[in-house]
């Protein structure tokens, strides 16, 4: 049987950009390239000799295989679901009974880490509650994720999704399901948290964030810090280096997109700006 | 710009317009690849001074594509796409095979199957499996340590082994230690 390793290198849409491409496309290419940098006297890209294309037969075996595939999940699912106990035609499906618990928890955790504020709420039930031990410092807290006063830490939240995409973040999740809940360990590293001796982004900020699912969205979520590890989420000293080299190199965008040294990313436009900028000034820094 | 530079570019330009093209192409329409791929190399142009050196250039050209690519992408409408994904390509419901077959190959699945990853876990695969890159150049584009890149593509395949009840056939990488900068 085909690995999954062997399937995605295969799967690969254009397996060879020398061969893969025609050359009325490579010439279109080239006219754009010209045509746009104006006097720049680029050479015309002339397509190599075209050697025999690599064979796409495997495409016909997973078509077969996958019909085999396809015949035999049916005849499960005719076998598991009688005619007589399917809703009738004109009643409402059951919206995303099908969805998996553990791929909404991480499916959470992408939209989070892409700084897709909308994307990550709306897996979340409108009355979702939200339990965190001590956030607020007055002990435990629990009640609705959506309104205040625990609204304050899902604002707190948004920001932290779009700052970590601005600074090229990561949150990486270990899920584990238990029904319908999901436990997920969390650390986070970005360039606007710290670094080890070789100057690569420290993982830091270990949390255990629980989720209870219930068709296809988030009802109830638990965040839990690591006992001794910390909050702070970022390291304040970075983001001000960061600022320092955007007010050199570009004060006008500065001036938009910072507040005296502290970061502004209330929206994905301001995030996606942030993120283009810290991959030069990182770059730059790094050089 | 001076000759030197107008030099340098276009000896850029010739040694890789292809494979950022086919870059673009993998990850967009191949009509759009061609404007994206343009782009590309008009910052390129503009920035030529800034684009390393040798083998190195490579890397930074990709990591420019993936940005003109994604501000292209990122609109309100895809981030509702990305939401109904999670709902529509979990459902478990199965079109008739007669429509099966002329639309889903096994390829197109994991097509599908790779975008329930995170955004950088799907770019690091694509960029090792599809690009030819190695795990030490990928790692500078993401500003991450060569460990945690493997720990992303080794939890990355194992998602995907999942989802599509595909067999894993060898280990993308050993475990590293949390202190060698591994992720969780």
């Amino acid at each position: 049987m085909t690995s999954i390793e062997t399937l995605m290198r295969d799967s690969n849409p254009i397996l060879d950009p020398t061969t893969d491409f025609s050359v009325e496309e490579i010439q279109a290419f080239d006219l754009l390239v010209r045509t746009r940098s104006g006097s720049m006297d680029v050479q015309e890209l002339t397509k190599p000799v075209e050697p025999e294309k690599r064979q796409r037969s495997l495409w016909l075996v997973a078509a077969a295989a996958f019909v085999v595939v396809i015949v035999v999940i049916g005849a499960a699912m005719l076998l598991a679901s009688p005619a007589e106990n399917l809703p009738p035609a004109t009643e409402p499906v059951a919206e995303s009974t099908a969805v998996a618990p553990i791929d909404v928890a991480e499916a959470w955790f992408a939209l989070y880490e892409a700084g897709d504020v909308a994307g990550y709420q709306a897996l979340m039930s409108a009355d979702a509650t939200f339990s965190c031990a001590d956030c607020a410092g007055d002990g435990m807290s629990e009640g609705p994720y959506f309104d205040y006063p625990l609204r304050a830490l899902a604002d707190e939240e948004a920001a932290d999704s779009r700052t970590l995409y601005a600074g090229h973040g990561s949150l990486a999740a270990t899920c584990a399901a238990d029904g319908n809940v999901v436990t997920c360990d969390t650390e986070r590293a970005s360039l606007f948290g710290w670094f080890d001796e070789e100057r690569e982004p420290r993982t830091h900020m270990r949390v255990t964030r629980v989720f209870s699912v219930e068709n296809g969205v988030v009802t109830k979520y638990t965040f839990a810090e690591a006992p001794g590890d910390g909050g702070t989420w970022f390291d304040y000293g970075q983001i001000a280096t960061y600022g320092t080299w955007l007010s050199q190199n570009y004060p006008e965008d500065h001036a938009e997109l910072f507040f005296g040294t502290t970061i502004i990313v209330n929206d994905a436009e301001q995030a996606e700006r942030h993120h283009t900028f810290v991959a030069e000034w990182a770059a730059a820094v790094r050089s | 710009m001076t000759t030197q530079g107008n030099e340098r570019f276009e000896a850029l330009y010739r040694a890789h317009s292809l494979a950022v093209l086919g870059y673009c192409a993998r990850r967009t329409s191949r009509e759009d690849a061609k404007d994206a791929a343009a782009e590309v190399f008009m910052v390129a142009l503009r920035r030529i001074d800034d684009v390393p050196a040798g083998d190195r250039a490579v890397p930074w050209l990709y990591t420019v594509a993936k940005n003109v690519i994604n501000n292209r992408n990122r609109s309100s409408r895809r981030r509702l796409r990305l939401v109904a994904k999670v709902a529509d390509e979990t459902d478990q419901t199965v079109p008739g095979p007669e429509s099966q077959v002329v639309r889903h190959s096994e390829y197109e699945r994991l097509i599908a199957a790779l975008e329930k990853l995170s955004d950088k876990d799907r770019e690091i695969l694509r960029l090792v499996e599809w690009e030819g890159l190695s795990r030490e150049e990928v790692a500078e584009m993401f500003f991450i340590s060569r460990a945690a890149i493997d720990q992303r593509i080794s939890r990355a395949y194992k998602r995907l082994s999942r989802i599509l009840g595909v067999p894993q056939r060898e280990t993308s990488t050993t475990p590293v230690p949390m202190e060698q900068g591994g992720e969780a």
